[in-house]
């Protein structure tokens, strides 16, 4: 990799557009929604892409319902699938959220968050969704929340969404902003080879001995495309080894402790945060999305000043990145949590505290940014 | 690159999770570099009304600015929810250095193609910062040291395509900016507008660089680095006050 090599393809792109790439470049080949402001240049993007790509498939539908139906299906029929929406569109896949997440279907939503509850701010930027992408679909599910700062992380987050939803058979949510996703930067586009790209596992063992959800050492059961000779029933209800519904209350059990060990088993791989200045820091700020843009300028500017400040930047946010975030909280006398709603990442960080430090937020929900003032303030 | 203390992730050299967490990419790796010329960080703010192509222009300067001279830049927006009529605007931060906060603080330039913009945006000028507006549209300049070309005018008289306004400003704005190159913008034009409209713009584009050069007088003069970062801290320090 560090061999000379020749100039890159270089482009002024959108995060929405970066997205695109980010999932061209990990293997999507499906794509179904239904556009709605500040995700819409996904959906464009795609719409122009797909119908170059080998299989590639796009389809718009009549709304955001359909569209997760849709991406549910073609995943089982072995695609790489995703969909784009945001607050509206995704408070209806949210069933289908829950349904995906029963029935270990691989897929990868982007939201890209906007301001307000309803139709609230369709043009500003939010993050009030947190809370709702970790708990939107009723029932216990396991699920992965990943976010992106800015355009060259769109394409890696994105990256990543695909890699995790195939390895750990779960839909995967990336949560965007208006501003990260309508931001636009030079990045340099991804080629093959970029990035390291996983599958899902398929079955080995002949048709006849395939079990569709048995127990596994990852406990990730291998998915066969529909079609292909392994026979396999996909239900909501809780279901039993072989796929059919069952309410033996030990199979019920055991069907639901493996979705949760399959993701908890691998917190390692799953879980990313970026740490600027951490290592030394009295104040923390801990923050997401193009907020944590601001809080890299006054982090640097509090250092300037003498403060020593620090950045943890989550990347996940769901699975909560515990082991990252604890040890920080018992080291430094201040935690400042900055988001653009009334505290719904705070709530987690408060949790994990348990009372050690000062946990302090910064809650911003008229449509602006925070500024790098608005949080210097705070830390200096 | 294994050697970062302060990185506790996961350690798969090639996957895309390791990747996001070390190979910092910020701005996508321009060399900052420009042409030649070092930038602090240089504020523009383009603004209009929706329809008059003003995202469009942001897109066009900013990618001339990123890929012709290779400064690190970042372009938001800001638009209603109307899909014409609205106030709509294109902010970009542009700089030898990787940009962390995206969104514009105090501009260095802010063009408006409106008397609402022009009036609204005015105060987030820098002390000496330019202003450059549409002379027909704005009827009342906020500032007596405005500079005034009537862009919508040029554009539907000898262009003949009152769409290219925003390509005539932008003409000017690459004339006045002192670290833009014309060529840049051009290559900008060509490789983002469908061909059929092609010709017209980059007539557009020259008609507005031309008329500047003709009536604008000298390009703006770039501030010491040095009495910038002053300015800069001061502005800081008076914002937080007045917050409290």
């Amino acid at each position: 990799m560090t061999a000379p090599r020749k100039k890159r393809r270089e482009a002024f792109l959108l995060g929405n557009e970066a997205v695109v790439e980010g999932a061209l470049a990990a293997g999507c080949t499906f794509y179904a929604g239904y556009p709605i402001t500040p995700s819409t240049e996904i959906m464009e993007c795609m719409a122009k892409r797909l119908p170059h790509v080998p299989d590639g498939a796009f389809i718009q539908m009549e709304d955001e319902i359909a569209s997760m139906g849709a991406v549910i299906g073609a995943s089982l029929a072995g695609r790489k699938a995703m969909t784009a929406t945001s607050g509206p569109g995704f408070s209806l896949m949210q069933e289908q959220i829950g349904y995906a997440a029963m029935t270990e279907t691989p897929l990868v939503l982007v939201n890209v968050m906007r301001g307000g509850a309803s139709t609230g701010l369709p043009t500003s930027p939010g993050q009030g969704d947190v809370q709702q992408a970790r708990w939107g679909a009723h029932g216990d599910h396991p699920i992965i929340v990943l976010s992106a700062t800015d355009v060259p992380e769109c394409v890696e987050m994105t990256v990543a969404a695909f890699n995790f939803a195939e390895k750990y058979r779960s839909p995967v949510i990336l949560l965007l902003d208006e501003i990260t996703a309508h931001t636009r930067e030079k990045i340099e586009l991804p080629e093959p080879g970029d990035f390291e790209v996983f599958s899902r596992l398929t079955p080995t063992m002949p048709p006849e001995w395939y079990k569709p959800y048995e127990e596994t050492m990852r406990g990730v059961p291998p998915m066969p495309p529909i079609g292909s000779g392994y026979r396999f029933h996909v239900t909501g209800l809780s279901h039993d080894p072989l796929g059919f519904p069952t309410s033996r209350p030990e199979e019920v059990r055991s069907l639901t402790e493996r979705q949760f060990r399959k993701i908890d088993r691998f917190f390692e791989d799953i879980q990313i945060v970026e740490h600027v200045d951490t290592a030394d820091a009295e104040v923390v700020v801990i923050a997401y999305g193009c907020v944590a843009r601001s809080a890299r300028l006054a982090v640097k500017q509090a250092r300037e000043a003498g403060v020593r400040a620090g950045l943890l930047v989550l990347k996940t946010l769901y699975p909560f990145p515990r082991r990252h975030v604890e040890p920080m909280l018992r080291n430094c006398r201040l935690a400042v949590v900055p988001e653009l709603n009334m505290g719904q990442l705070s709530r987690e960080v408060k949790r994990v505290n348990e009372g050690y430090t000062t946990v302090r937020t910064i809650n911003r929900i008229d449509g602006q940014i925070i500024t790098p003032s608005q949080i210097l303030k705070e830390i200096a | 690159m294994t050697g970062a203390p302060k990185d506790k992730a996961p350690a798969k050299p090639k996957s895309a999770t390791a990747k996001a967490v070390n190979g910092k990419m910020a701005n996508g790796n321009g060399n900052g570099n420009g042409n030649g010329q070092t930038l602090a960080r240089y504020e523009i703010r383009l603004s209009g009304l929706g329809g008059q192509g003003i995202l469009t222009m942001g897109k066009l300067l900013g990618q001339a600015l990123a890929i012709g001279h290779g400064y690190y830049v970042t372009q938001t927006q800001s638009y209603g929810p109307e899909a014409r009529g609205g106030a709509s605007r294109a902010d970009l931060v542009v700089s030898s250095e990787p940009i962390s906060y995206p969104k514009t603080e105090y501009l260095d330039l802010l063009v408006a193609l409106s008397q609402e913009a022009a009036a609204s945006y005015y105060s987030y000028l820098k002390p000496r910062g330019a202003l450059l507006i549409d002379a027909d549209l704005v009827r009342q300049s906020p500032s007596s040291v405005a500079l005034a070309l009537p862009f919508t005018r040029l554009a539907r008289e000898k262009v003949g395509v009152p769409q290219a306004t925003n390509v005539v400003a932008l003409g000017a704005v690459a004339y006045l900016l002192p670290f833009a190159r014309i060529e840049a913008m051009r290559k900008s034009l060509k490789e983002s507008l469908p061909e059929k409209i092609c010709d017209a713009n980059i007539k557009a584009l020259n008609l507005g660089y031309q008329e500047a050069k003709k009536r604008l007088g000298e390009p703006i003069a770039l501030p010491d680095p040095g009495e910038d970062d002053v300015q800069a801290a001061r502005m800081d320090l008076t914002e937080i006050m007045t917050e409290d």
